[in-house]
């Protein structure tokens, strides 16, 4: 069977197995749940090793005849920014399932299926060639999440839970209606078969706010953004991590999949609004940051902005001249993705670390916070390495994307180049009040001076978290060499039929 | 020992140290200090000898690969070492006088909570600087500069439980920040322009660049090689604290002492010059920019010295002068002079530490009493400390022949043999002359009031132990000695010359003037006696002299005389009420705009609940029709049917 499939498959199973089991029986859901997530590391191992980096397209590809009548096909192949993807998720799962006992108490079982079944599915998202089966994907990560926001979330959980339903249906519904459209015309639904097809100027327009409408809400960017940080701060800290370590990056994976193969020229007309909207978000929501009160939603509203820095590298290559666009455009596609990964690590090292503390103290306002690096020194040191890295310190991964960005948008225009590093001074400025606020100071808060310090368990798995953005700031190759061929098909198949 | 071996084990060690003395659990943090100073001993060493390579022997500067950082189409990033005269002058510096701190410290911080994390940082510091000065790139040369900035931001906030100290540190970091946004600029511009970050090739093309022009707005362009240096420039500003981007360095005094010697005297905060210096060449073609460097470091000089007059605290009066003396050495940039430059951050490097650490060796002995006015009589209790801190005040007034003498001297002579070229050069020298006026007041006024005057500690005092007095008796040797060595390696032409490699007639001819005139040491100190600043450096320490010790009652009644002019120094020219009343509450303002009315009014109102009402009222209509009463159905139906029939037939 193919690797892919496995992989899905294997989430999903012990998804359903983990569902089946009796609350009570919290030892046997571990065990079942380490299980499982040994296998998938295997797995991830094996889809490591068997994808050649060197080769062009899509590979791992398994393609099933299956529902004919309707051109639909059971269809699987991964590319270099999917394999990157979707290791990434493997990784995420990894951490909340070998922490999962310092987060939740009750209902192991339930928490644990959650987020097998997230892997499962957004793997699927990632790997899925077949536009139906993508959207069937999309949608269904929402499942996962919702469960998981009802179940395990904080006071204001419904209202949130509702409020990210309810903007993301909304935003796939055009969507779905663009696939099918684009299927009915081809006659498959094949994703790859979308990219030579001939489409009318009008067509592309259409199909294009079609996309945007789906994607931008994922990301999200400003103005249809105000889902996450609801999202974020009554989501658990589980939740948390994979809203704003994958969920995100499957919204900016869209827009490569979709909106820049299928709709090119729509695409390059569209890209300077695009990237408007994403300076607009990158410096207007750093500035809203700024004045957040409650740390999770500090980190969510820092999410989006960091978002932008992607977007803007996807947009980027449609403002470049001909000349510079096999280079400059590489440059920033390419940032974007490392950008991806590298804020994958670092927000889920924040909510992480943050759900230690929360487990703690039970409150997310900054100011019963004060003088935490007294009492917990270790979970200090843990959360300002992660804030280095959201801050885009050289040496973490978030420098990376960032400065990859920023270069390449100078061959656009110096003003560009300009506004977009201004998200140097802004993150800063954000993270370090943070962590003055939470971690400087005297303690002002008794239960504070009673808190141990994170334990053995506790620091393994953020120092895992924190080995990914070391390796990723200080030799940042290992992921390029993976995505650099794929970035580079994305730029001829965009550009070529431009 | 091969090139690979000496940089690696100049570079490594320290970070060794920090490792160990960061993670080593209970009986490893016992030896954290003498780990981190034995592994520093051994960078120093090789530092020496890297020394011994590039600058004795004056063997052509190696570019050495060491691992692809990144590698895709048009951009290939190689992390490697530049080893040449002036990293080797650098690593000896850094890693001399951050060993000689590391002593220091054993015997300044014992007993305070967090000891083995303070040599932690202080290592982890050292690399960072090594990184900087070492990188043969761009990017790592920027990792080194945000590294150092990151562990200043630590190390001031070292304390912190204290909050000015916290304070100090986030402005310190955000500060630089902004320095650091126009340095990333710098770096896409050379990407722009030449598609490579690596020293060796933006220096092979070089020609290339200076034909580049950017594109500001459709009507204006701007030559590549103005708008780096300006980038890069801004950068230093913020890193070597220069108008007006130097409110973070007082700040900084927040910090534990040493690391005010290591870090915001004698290192990090130089990194700024250095990296001007390093791109001399980039510098040199672009001379609207060498002209505001001239103007903002001599403006520096002399203002940044005078707010250094009214200070009350011993520790910020130094840090005013070492404000004021990066001042000197960003003016020698603006002048050309940049071997200059980097002489007087050697000297600087040692008298300015040596102060520093004699302070806090005060400061120490005195239970943490920072104030001068609380200060007093303390020759006679702490001899060798006063004996270390003369010394350095001597060096810093440029008396003859001690260390910062020469350097000095020599940028006043270059400002003014530059002030035609410049447009307000004119200006420019009239600073720096009389910044030699105003370093004595204010280094011999902490002197005075510090050591001589009445006792007003009312302690017993005693002088500091020997880890303390063995590192100021080193410095206090250097900073006998390094002017006059320093300025005969400038004259013999082996130092420096080499790896500042500049050709702009401007330049050429400062540097020849200055070679042929001022740089044989001996002849450099009896031409001074014929020179004016000399006889200004004597009036300052005699004006002094005449207010403190024998309480001349006209100087005694500036203050009270002149009261605007005090009043605008100890408010210390309104930078921080600037920044601090006004820009930041204004960045907030909008923040408060933006969430408050935008995001949570307008966004949130509008999407998530007019837009879910809307929903419901629409559904509220069409509650109306579903009655679930067939004759109502019934009624619907037979009406469209009439409608249908109509509409067809019509």
């Amino acid at each position: 069977m193919n690797i892919l499939t496995t992989l899905i498959l294997e989430s999903v199973v012990a998804a359903g197995v983990l569902f089946g089991i009796p609350q009570q029986q919290k030892r046997l859901a571990q065990v079942i749940g380490l299980t499982f997530m040994i296998i998938s590391l295997g797995l991830a191992y094996k889809l490591l090793y068997t994808f050649d980096p060197s080769l062009a397209g899509f590979q791992l590809v398994e393609r099933t005849p299956w529902l004919l009548d309707l051109g639909m096909e059971y269809h699987f192949g991964v590319d270099g920014v999917s394999v990157a993807l979707i290791l990434l998720t493997i990784f995420m799962n990894t951490i909340i399932v070998m922490c999962h006992h310092k987060l939740v108490k009750h209902n192991i079982p339930l928490y644990l299926s959650c987020f097998f079944l997230m892997q499962g599915v957004i793997i699927g998202v990632f790997s899925a060639l077949d536009s139906i089966l993508f959207y069937f994907f999309y949608e269904a990560t929402l499942i996962p999440l919702f469960i998981s926001m009802g179940m395990f979330g904080a006071k204001g959980k419904v209202r949130a839970a509702y409020k990210l339903f309810l903007y993301t249906f909304c935003g796939s519904a055009p969507f779905l209606i663009g696939i099918i459209y684009l299927g009915v015309r081809s006659g498959s639904f094949d994703i790859e078969s979308f990219f030579t097809l001939p489409l009318t100027w009008h067509e592309q327009v259409v199909l294009f706010m079609a996309f945007t409408m789906a994607f931008a809400v994922k990301i999200p960017m400003w103005p249809v953004h105000s889902w996450l940080p609801d999202a974020h701060t009554e989501a658990p800290t589980g939740g948390s991590i994979m809203l704003a370590a994958l969920m995100l990056k499957v919204g900016a994976f869209g827009f490569l999949r979709f909106n820049l193969p299928i709709v090119p020229e729509a695409s390059a007309f569209f890209a300077e609004y695009m990237i408007g909207l994403s300076l607009f978000s990158l410096i207007f929501i750093g500035l809203v940051t700024l004045l957040q009160k409650d740390i999770k939603r500090l980190i969510a509203y820092s999410s989006i902005s960091h978002m932008g820095i992607v977007t803007m590298g996807i947009f980027l290559m449609y403002q470049l001249t001909e000349d510079a666009v096999h280079e400059a455009g590489l440059l920033a596609l390419q940032g974007s993705v490392v950008q991806m990964v590298a804020h994958g690590l670092s927000s889920a090292g924040l909510f992480l670390a943050f759900g230690f503390m929360y487990q703690r103290l039970q409150s997310r306002e900054m100011s019963s916070f004060g003088g935490v690096a007294k009492s917990m020194p270790i979970l200090t040191t843990f959360f300002v390495l992660f804030g280095l890295s959201n801050i885009g310190l050289p040496g973490t991964g978030g420098f990376v994307g960032e400065i990859m960005v920023i270069m390449a948008s100078f061959h656009v225009s110096m003003w560009l180049a300009l506004a977009a590093s201004l998200t140097l001074v802004l993150s800063a400025s954000y993270t370090l009040w943070m962590i003055k606020q939470v971690f400087y100071g005297r303690i002002t808060n008794i239960i504070l001076l009673e808190t141990a310090d994170i334990d053995l368990q506790e620091a393994f798995v953020l120092s895992l978290l924190a080995l990914g953005v070391l390796i990723l700031g200080c030799y940042p190759e290992m992921l390029i060499s993976y995505t650099h061929q794929s970035c580079l098909d994305l730029i001829e198949t965009t550009i070529g039929h431009h | 020992m091969n090139l690979y071996t000496v940089s690696a084990s100049i570079l490594c060690f320290p970070l060794l140290g920090s490792i160990v003395a960061g993670l080593g659990q209970c009986h490893l943090k016992k030896y954290a200090d003498k780990l981190t100073i034995l592994f520093l001993a051994l960078s120093f060493y090789s530092a020496l000898y890297l020394g011994h390579i590039f600058i004795l022997e004056g063997n052509p500067q190696v570019d050495l690969p060491i691992y692809q950082w990144l590698s895709i189409e048009g951009l290939t990033v190689y992390h490697g070492l530049w080893l040449d005269a002036l990293t080797a002058t650098m690593t000896i510096v850094v890693t001399g006088i951050s060993l000689l701190v590391h002593i220091y410290a054993m015997g300044y911080m014992k007993g305070e909570p967090g000891y083995a994390r303070f040599f932690s940082y202080m290592s982890l510091f050292t690399f960072m600087m090594l990184c900087l000065v070492m990188a043969n790139n761009l990017i790592m040369l920027f990792f080194g500069w945000e590294g150092v900035g990151l562990v200043s931001y630590l190390l001031i906030g070292f304390y912190y439980q204290k909050p000015s100290a916290v304070k100090g540190s986030l402005k310190a970091f955000l500060v630089n920040r902004v320095g650091d946004m126009a340095f990333v600029l710098g770096i896409a511009t050379v990407v722009y322009c030449l598609g490579t970050v690596q020293f060796y090739d933006i220096f092979q093309a070089l020609n290339e660049l200076v034909s580049k022009n950017i594109i500001v707005t459709n009507r204006y362009i701007i030559p590549a090689t103005s708008l780096i240096a300006l980038c890069w420039f801004i950068g230093a500003m913020a890193k070597s604290a220069q108008m007006p981007l130097h409110v973070w360095l007082p700040e900084s005094m927040e910090g534990p002492t040493p690391i005010s010697a290591l870090i915001h005297a004698a290192t990090m905060v130089t990194a700024g010059v250095y990296v001007m210096c390093r791109f001399a060449p980039i510098f040199e073609c672009a001379p609207e920019v060498q002209n505001a460097i001239l103007l903002i470091g001599a403006s520096g000089a002399l203002w940044l010295g005078l707010v250094g007059i009214v200070q009350s605290d011993i520790k910020r009066v130094i840090a005013y002068s070492t404000l004021s003396q990066l001042g000197y050495m960003v003016a020698a940039v603006g002048a050309g002079a940049y071997s200059l430059a980097i002489f007087h951050l050697v000297t600087h490097a040692f008298f300015k530490a040596l102060l520093f650490l004699a302070a806090g060796s005060i400061i120490i002995a005195n239970h943490h009493e920072q104030n001068l006015f609380k200060l007093g009589g303390l020759n006679k209790t702490m001899p060798i400390t006063g004996v270390a801190f003369l010394i350095g005040a001597l060096a810093l007034s440029a008396i003859p022949p001690f260390a910062g003498f020469f350097s000095k001297e020599a940028i006043i002579q270059a400002v003014g043999y530059q002030k035609t070229y410049f447009l307000g050069g004119d200006y420019a020298y009239i600073c720096v002359l009389l910044g030699a006026l105003v370093t004595p007041v204010y280094i011999f006024r902490a002197f005075w009031l510090a050591f001589y005057s009445v006792d007003r500690t009312g302690d017993e005092i005693e002088e500091s132990p020997m880890s303390i007095l063995i590192p100021l008796a080193l410095l206090a040797l250097g900073s006998c000695l390094v002017g006059y060595v320093g300025a005969s390696g400038l004259a013999s032409g082996n130092w420096l010359y080499e790896s500042i490699p500049i050709y702009k007639d401007i330049s050429l001819n400062v540097s020849d003037h200055i070679m042929h005139e001022l740089m044989h040491p001996s002849g450099m100190i009896v031409n001074s006696f014929f020179h004016l600043p000399l006889y200004l450096s004597l009036l300052g320490i005699g004006l002094t002299y005449a207010c403190y010790e024998k309480k001349n009652r006209f100087l005694n009644n500036l203050p009270v005389n002149f009261s605007w002019i005090y009043w605008a120094l100890q408010n210390k020219l309104g930078f921080d009420w600037l920044y601090e009343k006004v820009l930041v509450p204004l960045v907030i303002l909008v923040g408060y705009i933006g969430a408050m009315v935008i995001e949570k009014e307008i966004i949130d109102k509008t999407i998530s609940t007019r837009f879910v009402r809307g929903v419901r009222v629409l559904a509220q209509w069409g509650r109306v029709i579903q009655t679930g009463y067939l004759h109502h159905y019934v009624a619907i139906m037979a009406l469209s049917l009439v409608f249908i029939i109509y509409w067809r037939i019509g």
